[in-house]
């Protein structure tokens, strides 16, 4: 009796054995088989959340396989990323990176930061948002221009924008080197309470993108003087670039979804794939449009050059600011 | 645009829907338990629901979280009552009167008053916030920085009073204020306290100290004390619904409770447990019944949550008039309007009237609902003391882990927790009250962000805050809770007799 059991034990084992090796086989030749977890770094609800979950849906499609947003929410995405880069490099763990782990990355050293440029596997930048000026709506100037000659006339002018640890903090800082004004930046806990803060009289002017400030324009309590890229928004056809208006200057946040560094290349480029089809779907695209998301796709080596670029841009203002850490100056 | 008359008509069509009722009454009866289970929270109900809010449309995803949101806000009171454990932040007031009315064999009593009274609060709020919203949302955009920083003061100078020793309760509020001060200030973003943890750069999580505070500290102290099997047991359930004569006596109290939790309410990142402890410390002031609150009277029970459920709908406002979330719970409410197209703001009042409209009535509807369902199903929530505690406290320890677990998806907020836990037993042992501790751990960022913001607004200038006039009101006011003390304490007939004898 004991010999049959122990049989049909053994038999058993050596059944899952080979299952689980053909498994794995399965597995290298034909990624993924099964399902794709993307660690998010902030809450669910916010617009990060949204706009990976409408992403992830659609690489589902392609990939065949479930591909879940699981939240971990804390230390602006840090948290995540420090889960994500000690995860096994088998494209089955993926997470968002934003702008802001290049600022985390030079802001203060009691944090052991991730350092994007090694760190990751970049699979595809999926989104970009413009930043924008908001100011009061009966204020006397209409146009980045003139806004500029206004600061230059009367010093000591209030901007309000995020904390000093978000990608739209140093879109006032780069303005300032570029046209050579000075402003008094005042943080703000996020960009609704800043906007609310100039409607009210506190504040001269915020940064902010058009789809946060849009209700407060629409009940004229605030008016855009115009956004920082390179085409207006297919949302808000009304919203002026300050290209247009003859300043240079572009400013985004972005997001991208990266893996653990070391991906294969054959199971990193169906990835790429499914990002890249996923982007431009309909489905994405209507989505983007209709929440006034600002749509960029740059596939991995187009994103590792912008990555790059963004690393040494933010370095030289947060050095021009005195905000850099110590080993950096 | 909305018409005042519209504010309660125009989005019935949109509610009078059966998957909407439906949803409604779910999210009803979820919202008082996962309000009621200690560990579990608002805040986490809303994180797990959002996703499941995707694929609905607005009014159905709206009725789920509108009615959770304020039926978690009653439910905590349950707990607080039943178990001197809060379910939710709001209710830690409550425990102050209504544990001890339970133990006094009142539990029936005390779920009736709170019950009811949170639904007045509520209601009048959710009113206010129908048809006077336009009106609220101007006066809210006139309160700024300087105002935020004065209303974190006044809630700071009313720690005094909710704590039965004045010394104590301000080492806890000093204990709390400093732990407040761990992770990323928010004004130059500079990491405090954080040892290398990026989970500490966002600062503690709110929900696992209170949690591990009230929750596993009450258990840990239980068991010190030995066990019980279902002490209360022999308890007979009378009184759910409090007589009219007795609701009557209490009117003033209520209305004072609703002005504060209105008023409370829609100052960003406040919200509703600011709220009741600020009614309950004033209530504790001016209250005729002053010298028994806190053993177990019920004008404690009804400042505290007529001012939180109150809380409730006023926190709103900001949100759907002006686009700001409050607190956590509204950035939810925030996320989900984004995500069905709907941009609150003054303009979806012209765009949307109808949309609008429906959140009012789901609003109004989602407090009659906690109403109907509090007082018939008081009679089970009762039944929770007849559970020996042998078998109720390994529960309420695996919901306190869930819950932390839950709201950031984080192990991380397991080990506060715990951390918080074992405090709280101290403090417990000791005899430190853990309010003045949560206190201070929630007022902290908001005193110390709007302080330095308003300095770099006002170039250092400190007198703004006593030039502008609402904040100067709050803040003399403030001053005047603090000194009232001593003032009223003072002996005026010997200043007399000097006065007279020097003659």
């Amino acid at each position: 009796m004991r010999k049959i059991f122990l049989l049909i034990l053994m038999s058993f084992l050596l059944f899952t054995f080979l299952f689980v090796n053909a498994q794995e086989l399965k597995a290298q030749g034909n990624f993924p088989t099964k399902e794709i977890t993307i660690l998010c770094g902030f809450s669910a609800g916010g617009g990060t959340d949204v706009l990976t979950r409408k992403l992830a849906q659609n690489m589902e499609i392609f990939l065949g396989e479930p591909v879940l947003v699981v939240n971990r929410p804390g230390g602006g995405g840090l948290v995540s990323m420090k889960e994500l880069v000690v995860e096994k490099p088998d494209g089955y763990t993926l997470g968002v990176l934003l702008g802001n782990q290049f600022l985390q990355k030079y802001l203060a050293d009691e944090v052991s930061w991730i350092d994007p440029l090694e760190e990751v596997t970049l699979i595809g930048v999926f989104n970009a948002d413009a930043w924008g000026i908001a100011v009061q709506a009966d204020a006397p100037y209409d146009t980045l221009p003139e806004f500029i000659d206004y600061v230059k006339e009367n010093p000591n002018i209030k901007v309000g924008a995020g904390s000093p640890g978000s990608v739209y903090y140093w879109a006032w800082e780069a303005l300032m080197d570029m046209v050579d004004i000075q402003l008094n930046i005042v943080p703000y806990e996020g960009t609704s309470l800043a906007l609310k803060a100039v409607a009210g009289g506190e504040l001269t002017a915020c940064g902010a993108g058009a789809p946060e400030a849009d209700s407060l324009v629409r009940s004229d309590l605030v008016k855009m003087l115009g956004i920082s890229a390179e085409n207006r928004l297919a949302a808000y056809p009304d919203v002026p670039t300050f290209m247009e208006q003859g300043v240079d200057f572009v400013w985004n946040t972005w997001r991208s979804i990266v893996g653990p560094a070391g991906i294969p290349e054959e199971v990193s480029n169906i990835l790429v794939d499914a990002v890249r089809e996923a982007f431009y779907s309909e489905d994405y695209q209507n989505f983007v449009d209709t929440q006034g998301f600002g749509a960029l796709y740059l596939g991995p080596e187009d994103g590792m050059d912008f990555y790059r670029s963004q690393d040494t841009l933010f370095k030289s203002l947060m050095k021009n600011a005195g905000k850099i850490r110590e080993e950096y100056k | 645009m909305l018409e005042l008359s519209d504010s309660l008509t125009l989005g019935l069509p949109l509610v009078m829907n059966a998957s909407v009722l439906i949803l409604a009454v779910l999210g009803s009866l979820l919202g008082i338990l996962i309000g009621a289970i200690p560990g579990l929270s608002g805040t986490m109900a809303m994180a797990i629901l959002i996703p499941l809010t995707y694929s609905m449309n607005p009014q159905q995803a709206f009725s789920l979280l509108l009615t959770t949101y304020v039926a978690a806000c009653y439910g905590g009171s349950l707990g607080a009552i039943l178990l001197n454990m809060p379910g939710t932040g709001a209710a830690i007031m409550t425990t102050l009167d209504g544990y001890p009315m339970c133990k006094r064999g009142e539990a029936g009593k005390a779920i009736g008053i709170c019950c009811i009274f949170s639904f007045f609060g509520g209601f009048i709020s959710a009113l206010f916030l129908a048809f006077f919203s336009p009106i609220l949302a101007r006066w809210a955009l006139e309160l700024g920085t300087y105002e935020y920083f004065a209303v974190a003061i006044l809630g700071l100078a009313v720690i005094s009073y909710i704590s039965p020793d004045i010394l104590k309760g301000l080492i806890a509020a000093a204990f709390g204020l400093w732990l407040s001060s761990i992770g990323t200030d928010s004004i130059s973003s500079f990491p405090r306290y954080i040892f290398g943890k990026p989970e500490l750069m966002s600062g503690l999580s709110f929900i696992p100290v209170m949690i591990g505070l009230f929750g596993i500290g009450e258990i840990l102290s239980s068991i010190d004390k030995g066990l019980s099997r279902g002490k209360y047991s022999s308890q007979k359930i009378t009184g759910l619904i409090p007589k009219l004569s007795f609701l009557l006596t209490q009117v003033s109290t209520a209305i004072r409770s609703v002005i504060i939790g209105i008023f409370i309410g829609i100052i960003p990142a406040s919200g509703p447990t600011i709220a009741s402890v600020v009614s309950y410390g004033m209530e504790k002031r001016i209250g005729r019944k002053r010298d028994i609150m806190g053993t177990g009277a019920p004008e404690g029970l009804v400042a505290a949550e007529t001012a939180n459920n109150a809380g409730t709908g006023a926190a709103i406002v900001p949100l759907i008039t002006l686009g700001i979330p409050g607190d956590a719970v509204t950035a939810v409410l925030l996320g989900a309007l984004l995500l069905h197209g709907l941009r609150p703001g003054p303009a979806l009042f012209i765009d949307k009237p109808d949309v609008v409209s429906s959140f009012f009535i789901l609003l109004l509807l989602g407090n009659f609902l906690f109403l109907i369902f509090g007082l018939l199903g008081s009679r089970f929530f009762v039944l929770a003391l007849r559970v020996p505690q042998h078998i109720l406290f390994p529960i309420v320890v695996a919901f306190c882990f869930i819950g932390s677990y839950a709201v950031n998806n984080s192990t991380f907020d397991i080990i506060i927790l715990i951390v918080f836990g074992f405090i709280g037993y101290i403090m417990k042992k000791i005899d430190m009250s853990a309010a003045p501790l949560v206190l201070g751990f929630v007022l902290g960022p908001i005193v110390e962000s709007n302080l330095r913001r308003a300095l770099v607004l006002s170039d250092g200038n400190i007198l703004v805050f006593f030039t502008r006039p609402i904040s100067g009101v709050i803040i003399v006011l403030s001053i005047l809770l603090l000194l009232s003390p001593a003032i009223l304490r003072f002996d005026y007939s010997k200043l007399k007799r000097r006065i007279v004898g020097n003659k």
